[in-house]
């Protein structure tokens, strides 16, 4: 019974894998054993630990020779053991974060019933029979004529049901309760409900009037007012840090005004709720972009301006600056980008749309050809006033967007797709500190700079990064972490990691570099000319030796066209790829047959002996 | 050419059933003769077959082509939207079939599919489409067996088939000759030069896991090695990298030590756990090796880069070497720093020979009928090759390229 389980195991396991390999049908069931493998092995793993342990205690317990090793060994493995499972320094992972928002518990049945929203349809049914995507499952039933979602539903959860099936129907019918499951006007845009993960969710510092409405949903439900009570908590928490120095006229971005406070005497900059990546950015960016340099006085100007730091620029670093400010943005770009942004835009047809046409064509009698996209918007061309207010604003980079945009539209029409292309160029464009730093290593690269000279390149950066520091330093302080232990334990700068990089990670190249050692006292012993045999060894391996060197290639580069065939390099190239592959081959399917054997004995039960005997 | 015209429509409507949707540019080509759909046969049901019958106007070797190409769009609903799917060129085949044949694969099972193609005129031009039927929906199908790997599933049938017909008959006492094979004519010497040096024999199973079959192969060897250490009262250590093996390995030796009557000789330690890392598991290796100085060093399983350094580690102590492995990149190594090598199949049928066992020595006698298939499939294919680039016969293209294609990429 001992052998017979296993055996038993081992064969229907190897059926398995090899019924699937033929039979689609069953093609899963090769994963699961697969699957079936792996957790195996990890289970044999705690064996693996546990028996590691074992020798060594045993070890140093009798003080057997070596057991100082021993206790390396396991004081090592305890250590290692323990800061990776601890994860111990890592971060919680990105992917599991929510940023910017406050988060509570509350389980989907605790959601008010209000909340329920229904539209005519039909889910439809897969001739696979492939269930309702996961993250919709519980909120989304079949009721009657009708379907109903339970709570609010989340952009992801759209394109989830869309790419459940593709009939116009169902996607009219997804639009349809896209638009019907929506939390009351007043909160749209602000709160949420994530129920794979059973959250509500809020966006921003919650004012009082939002509190009220959130309550009223449902104040009969204990449950959900204490949630509501926790949202309001999180997201009225107050983060504060310190900062050195604020940005020549800083001032607070619109996405932060209701939520960041400066108090310019303590130095330090509080908010109030999670702070989101898009508010993060704009805290950021609180530079001017850079303007362009064209030929000309400007950049003749700044590179004085260098030259007063230091020496003056060498011909190759001259050219370089010249190539970098060239190769710079411009106003022209600018215009074009606005321009061309004015041109009407193909844009997808709602699924309504389609159906309807489709329908339409139907009762008609035709054979509906749909066209699923339509153009929308008309030509808005830029005025001469615009251009010049463009060009204007590439020599002063420090105007507002906002500004130039009221400006641009004062002097003639702009579209919106206008003002989004507008403020997407500017928002590329890098800062001055940026460009000086780029400017700075790409000079360095053609030749010396003096310290004065890199000071002036690399100051502004500088403050900018302090900045920036700043405002990550705000964004992880006003941050609600998500599972705490969901970070990488390999995460860089952790422990672990540090382990990994600096102990093991050389001890390993250690090992494998005395490779090469041993390369040449096996090819030394390999290579001795005693018989007709070993002599041929020797010519070969001389001839691939010097066909991998330069000399090797020389040596023989004089050899005319027509004997080309026996230049070193060549003669390589054909021992490889003629002779060495054909004697591969040879053992390659010697081995695959051998496989194919061993296996076949192993499935039948004829060969038993790695389970110790033939006899059961 | 406004008979053309009218031509083309009334086509459109013949072909479809329903008035066409729009009139098309004046010099668009005529569009394919008709399309049809249908299930690929024998396969996993993600795949159809779709075929288009070209344009009344797509003729060979005309300059300007009459058509240059066909677009294919599919759609889930019949009317629903016809996303683009695939832009085909007519052939030489198809010019001769008057067909374009096309495969398309990931596809839903069971879903429907229904597919629209034009023809598309030198200039861009589209001609009015075809379309399967709103009756003729294709649903990709799963059959019972993967047409692909028809031919794989010969060759394996062949080939497990004559290793178990010779597996009876040597059941039956048909007597079996086996060529002697040095390296397991060797594993007696070694243990017994361990034994009387009163040194350990170490035996290496490789740095892979139990789903391996050169682990398999080389525990089978182990089963062997540690009975002549049992009967010669040597002591066998076995270090290893996974722990699944370990415990294989334990339970080997444990059987090993039982049937040579010496179970109160096995010592469960001596065979242990190291660690999954490569070089690690190396580092201790060598360090072993240079401290206990083994007389006997076995090598059985799939190795990599530490070959060597365990080879030539175990040469640098005078141990006797004996390694098996069917890593074709290491072998020469191992034939370099070792006293005797298995190479590749003499591992897998280290088994066999060491047992002496006429169901395993049957077996050996069916793999050499699977050399018998690949030599005569090397053979016929060279000639094939040979005789395709010397002559433009259209036969020997066709074959090579079946041979090459079909059979050998079978699976």
């Amino acid at each position: 019974m001992k052998r017979t389980v296993p055996m038993l195991i081992t064969g229907i396991s190897g059926f398995v894998l090899l019924i699937s390999f033929f039979i689609p049908y069953t093609e899963g069931w090769g994963e699961k054993a697969a699957i079936w493998f792996d957790i195996l092995a990890a289970i044999a793993f705690i064996l693996g630990g546990g028996n590691l342990l074992k020798i060594h205690f045993k070890k140093i317990s009798n003080r057997a020779a070596g057991w100082g090793f021993s206790l390396v060994t396991v004081l090592a493995f305890v250590a290692t053991l323990t800061i990776g499972l601890g994860k111990v320094g890592s971060n919680p992972a990105q992917q599991q974060q929510m940023y910017g928002l406050a988060l509570a518990q509350l389980e989907l049945s605790d959601l008010p019933k209000s909340q329920t929203f229904s539209v005519e349809g039909q889910i439809p049914a897969h001739a696979n029979k492939t269930a309702l995507p996961f993250m919709v499952r519980d909120q989304l039933t079949q009721d009657g004529q009708n379907i109903t979602f339970r709570g609010w539903i989340q952009p992801g959860q759209v394109v989830t049901l869309s790419g459940f099936q593709d009939e116009l129907e169902w996607l009219a019918t997804v639009e349809a309760l896209a638009k019907a499951a929506q939390p009351p006007e007043t909160l749209r845009g602000k709160v949420g409900y994530d129920a794979e993960n059973s959250l509500l969710t809020y966006q921003g510092p919650m004012s009082d009037a939002d509190h009220a409405a959130l309550k009223a949903l449902d104040s009969s439900n204990a449950t959900w007012t204490t949630a509501v009570e926790s949202l309001f908590q999180q997201s009225r928490r107050s983060s504060t840090i310190d900062f050195s120095s604020l940005p020549a006229g800083f001032k607070i971005p619109g996405p932060l005004q209701d939520s960041l406070a400066v108090d310019r005497s303590k130095k330090q900059l509080t908010m109030t709720g999670p702070m989101s990546p898009g508010q993060r950015a704009a805290l950021s960016n609180q530079f001017s972009p850079t303007s362009p340099l064209p030929e000309g006085p400007r950049r003749e100007a700044f590179i004085a301006e260098i030259g007063k730091h230091g020496p003056p620029l060498n011909t190759s670093q001259l050219t370089t600056l010249n190539n970098l400010f060239d190769g710079g943005w411009s106003a022209q770009q600018l215009i074009t980008t606005v321009s061309t942004a004015g041109e009407p835009k193909e844009v997808r047809k709602s699924a309504r749309e389609l159906l309807d046409e489709k329908t339409a064509a139907e009762q008609k009698g035709q054979v509906p050809d749909l066209k699923p996209t339509r153009t929308i918007g008309k030509t808005t061309r830029l005025n001469k006033a615009q251009e010049d207010l463009l060009r204007a604003f590439s020599e002063n980079t420090a105007q507002p967007v906002g500004e130039l945009v009221n400006q641009l539209g004062e002097a003639g029409t702009l579209s919106d797709p206008q003002i989004s292309a507008l403020t997407r160029f500017i928002s590329q464009i890098s800062t001055t500190g940026e460009r000086n730093r780029t400017l700075c290593f790409a000079l360095l690269a053609n030749g010396p700079l003096s310290s004065g000279q890199r000071d002036f390149l690399l100051a502004d950066v500088r403050t900018e990064f302090l900045w920036d520091r700043t405002a990550g330093a705000l964004f992880v302080a006003a941050h609600q972490p998500r599972f705490p232990w969901s970070g990488e334990y390999r995460e860089q700068g952790s422990p672990f990691w540090w382990l990994y990089e600096y102990a093991f990670k050389p001890l390993t190249a250690t090992m494998f570099a005395m490779l090469a050692f041993y390369v040449a006292s096996a090819a030394f012993r390999a290579f001795r000319a005693k018989n007709l045999e070993a002599i041929l060894l020797l010519g070969t391996a001389f001839i691939i030796l010097l066909g991998r060197t330069f000399a090797g290639v020389t040596l023989t580069s004089w050899l005319p066209d027509s004997i080309a065939g026996l230049k070193i390099d060549n003669l390589t190239v054909t021992i490889m790829t003629v002779f060495n592959t054909a004697g591969n081959r040879a053992i390659m399917i010697g081995i695959a047959l051998g496989i194919a054997a061993t296996s076949l004995k192993v499935l039948l039960g004829v060969d038993r002996s790695y389970l110790g005997s033939q006899e059961d | 050419m406004v008979e053309r015209r009218l031509g083309i429509l009334l086509t459109a409507v013949v072909l479809t059933g329903l008035p066409a949707g729009k009139l098309v540019a004046a010099d668009a080509p005529r569009p394919p003769s008709h399309v049809r759909a249908e299930d690929h046969g024998w396969d996993g049901g993600d795949a159809v077959d779709v075929i288009v019958g070209i344009s009344p106007d797509d003729k060979p070797d005309t300059d300007p082509p009459g058509v240059a190409h066909y677009v294919v769009r599919w759609s889930g609903e019949y009317g629903g939207v016809y996303e683009h799917a695939e832009t085909v060129v007519a052939d030489k085949n198809a010019y001769r079939s008057g067909e374009v044949r096309l495969t398309f694969e990931q596809l839903e099972p069971g879903e429907p599919y229904f597919f629209r193609v034009r023809a598309v005129g030198p200039d861009g031009s589209e001609s009015l489409h075809v379309e399967t039927a709103r009756e003729a929906a294709v649903r990709p199908v799963a059959q019972a067996f993967s047409g692909r790997r028809a031919w794989l599933v010969l060759i394996t049938l062949i080939i497990c088939g004559s290793v178990v017909y010779f597996i009876l008959m040597a059941r039956r006492g048909k007597p079996l000759q086996i060529r002697k094979i040095a390296g397991l004519e060797a594993v007696d010497e070694a243990v017994g030069r361990a034994t009387e040096m009163g040194r350990p024999c170490l035996f290496v199973p490789g740095i892979l896991d139990m789903n391996e079959i050169q682990t398999i192969a080389g525990l089978t060897v182990l089963s062997r090695v540690a009975q002549v250490a049992a009967e010669y009262g040597a002591h066998i250590e076995v270090p290893t990298s996974k722990s699944l093996v370990m415990t294989t390995a334990s339970e080997t030796v444990e059987s090993a030590f039982l049937a040579a009557g010496r179970p109160e000789s096995f010592n469960e330690d001596d065979v242990y756990y190291v660690t999954d890392e490569q070089f690690g598991y190396v580092a201790y290796l060598s360090g072993m090796m240079v401290r206990e100085k083994p007389a006997a060093c076995f090598y059985m399983g799939a190795f990599f880069a530490e070959s060597l350094i365990l080879a030539e580690t175990g040469n640098s102590i005078g141990a006797i070497q004996v390694a098996g492995t069917a890593m074709p990149s290491q072998l020469p190594f191992f034939v370099a720093a070792c006293d005797y090598t298995l190479i590749g199949e003499e591992f897998f049928a280290a088994s066999a020979y060491l047992s002496g066992d006429p169901d395993q020595l049957g077996s050996l006698k069916g793999q050499d009928v699977g050399k018998v298939i690949v030599a005569v499939l090397v053979i016929v294919g060279c000639l094939l090759d040979t005789l395709n680039s010397m002559t433009s016969v259209e036969f020997f293209e066709t074959a090579t390229t079946f041979l090459r294609d079909t059979i050998l990429k079978s699976g």
